[in-house]
This record gives C-alpha cells, sequence and structure tokens, in this order.
C-alpha cells in the first residue's frame, strides 16, 4: 500500500484536534489514527521524563552544596517579577538579612533552579566589607518554576528561600 | 570584552554603597546552533573576582543560568580612595579586566 500526502502528515495531527482527526479517518486506514497518537503519546513522555530528570539533578545539587543538611526556611529574602516576560533575563535580588560583621557574615549565596537543564546558576561568595548581604542580577528561566536561593553563613548555619516565577517565553526552547 | 563597573558619583568614607558590573558576554548555555546547525559549545564566565586595595571584595561563578551580558550588583564600604579591579575568566580560558577609582570624600 502506497502512502498517501496525508499519511506523512499524520504525525503532526494532535490527538484532540477533532477536525483533523475526521480529515484522517476521511482519508482512510485506522493506522492513520494511531500514528499520530502514538506520536503525541512519545512527545508528552519525553517532556514529562526530561521534567523529572531537571528536577532530580536539582535535588541532587541541593543536598550536594548543603552537605545533606536540611536549611531553615528563613532570613532570605528573595525579590523578582511574578511575571516575568522573557525567560532570557528576569531581574533576580536575593537579600539575607545579616549582620555581616568579622564574627557572623553570609559566606556564600548559590542560586539554583529546579527547572532549567542545569539547576546551578550562580554562586557569590562575600566577606565582612560588604555592609549588606544582597546581590542583584539577571537570571535565565526555562518555563514556570520555582527559583532557590541557599546561603552559608560564617558559623555554618543553611539557609533557604524559593519563589515562583511564571514565565511567558522561556529561554532553551528555540535553537536560534 | 568589554566591562563596565558602575558605582554612585558621590562616596563617602565608611558608607555603604552598591556597585553594578556590566559584561559583555554571550553566556553561551551550549544548547544553541549556530547558522550551519552546528551546536555552539557552552561558554559562560565560571569566576570573576572584585577586589579593593588588594582585598577580594565579591567573588562569583556563573551558570548557564544568569542571563547574556551578565548584570551583578553588590553593596560594599570604602575607607579610603582606592581602585576597584575586576577580573574575570570564561569557559574558554578567555581572560578580562576592568578598573575604577574610587574616589571618596
Amino acid at each position: 500500500m502506497t502512502e498517501s500526502p496525508k499519511c506523512k502528515k499524520s504525525p503532526f495531527i494532535k490527538a484532540g484536534d477533532k477536525r483533523n482527526s475526521l480529515r484522517a479517518i476521511a482519508a482512510g486506514g485506522a493506522h492513520l489514527m494511531l500514528n499520530p497518537m502514538r506520536w503525541t503519546v512519545a512527545l508528552s513522555a519525553i517532556a514529562a521524563s526530561s521534567a523529572r530528570s531537571n528536577e532530580d539533578s536539582f535535588n541532587a545539587l541541593f543536598n550536594e552544596i548543603t552537605g545533606g543538611k536540611k536549611p531553615s526556611e528563613s532570613r532570605i529574602f528573595l525579590e523578582t517579577p511574578r511575571l516575568a516576560d522573557n525567560g532570557h533575563s528576569a531581574a533576580f535580588r536575593v537579600y539575607v538579612d545579616s549582620p555581616m560583621s568579622e564574627s557572623d557574615f553570609v559566606k556564600s549565596i548559590f542560586i539554583l533552579s529546579d527547572r532549567n537543564p542545569r539547576p546551578f546558576v550562580a554562586r557569590f561568595d562575600l566577606t565582612p566589607l560588604n555592609p549588606k548581604a544582597e546581590i542583584s542580577t539577571r537570571v535565565r528561566l526555562n518555563g514556570s518554576q520555582n527559583v532557590h536561593a541557599l546561603a552559608l553563613t560564617s558559623k555554618g548555619e543553611w539557609f533557604t528561600a524559593h519563589v515562583p516565577v511564571e514565565v511567558t517565553e522561556s529561554a532553551c526552547l528555540d535553537a536560534s | 570584552m568589554a566591562a563596565r563597573i558602575i558605582t554612585p558619583t558621590n562616596i563617602k568614607s565608611n558608607e555603604p554603597f552598591e556597585v553594578r558590573i556590566l559584561i559583555q558576554h554571550a553566556m553561551e548555555t551550549g544548547y544553541r546552533l549556530d547558522l550551519m546547525g552546528t551546536l555552539i559549545a557552552k561558554n559562560v564566565i565560571k569566576n570573576l573576582t572584585v577586589t579593593y586595595l588588594d582585598a577580594v571584595v565579591f567573588k562569583a561563578s556563573l551558570g548557564t543560568g544568569i542571563a547574556a551580558n551578565p548584570s551583578l550588583q553588590f553593596w560594599m564600604r570604602a575607607p579610603q580612595n582606592g581602585l576597584l579591579k575586576l577580573s574575570w575568566e570564561d569557559d574558554l580560558g578567555v581572560m578580562g579586566q576592568a578598573e575604577k577609582l574610587l574616589e571618596v570624600k
């Protein structure tokens, strides 16, 4: 049986698209219906597994940084637009409540993302020469997600916070 | 690669002020394709150091999660006039420097 041009197009018909499905039936052959279904299922499985692996690598990195310790969810304040139009560049500010004295200061601040292909965003090292533990930067976000911050003080305490960001146009999707 | 260090014009001795660093860098993620369809290698600023009077005041290592042309802001104090020096290195080993004289009133 030779394949019609319609048949070749079939992988791009969405499962829920009734009009295209009917057209596919009209073109004849039950396999035409099966093909698009298989494609959609396969694609969603790939998407789900990559989202899960991103989350796994985030959790692994989080535990690697803290050395398995459970950070307390306090003293860090994050500021970012609730809705970031452009995932290629979203303003991000992290502030840690600390006296920044010789005996008690914030040594390191980590920024992590739980859905980027690489969860590590940045690490900043501060000293008592900094009067405030506050950093502003611009981050790349691959879709709506939580952005996490971790802070280590000179006393060895860990603090964490996260903020949800909605991203309209995500980074990393296009190959341009 | 050009870089800029932006500080307030009016710095008072030992008063906190915010420093802003802007570096021209593509911060390649390693996922982009060029016109021929080949992958562009990952290239980000892996190490960045700011010193003032030869003491380190700020260190950063950036990942692919930082937007192209990184902008970084942090707080510091300056007790006296001195040179604020910025240096960085990216994954390809390209190094860059910038400096600015802080005039303290």
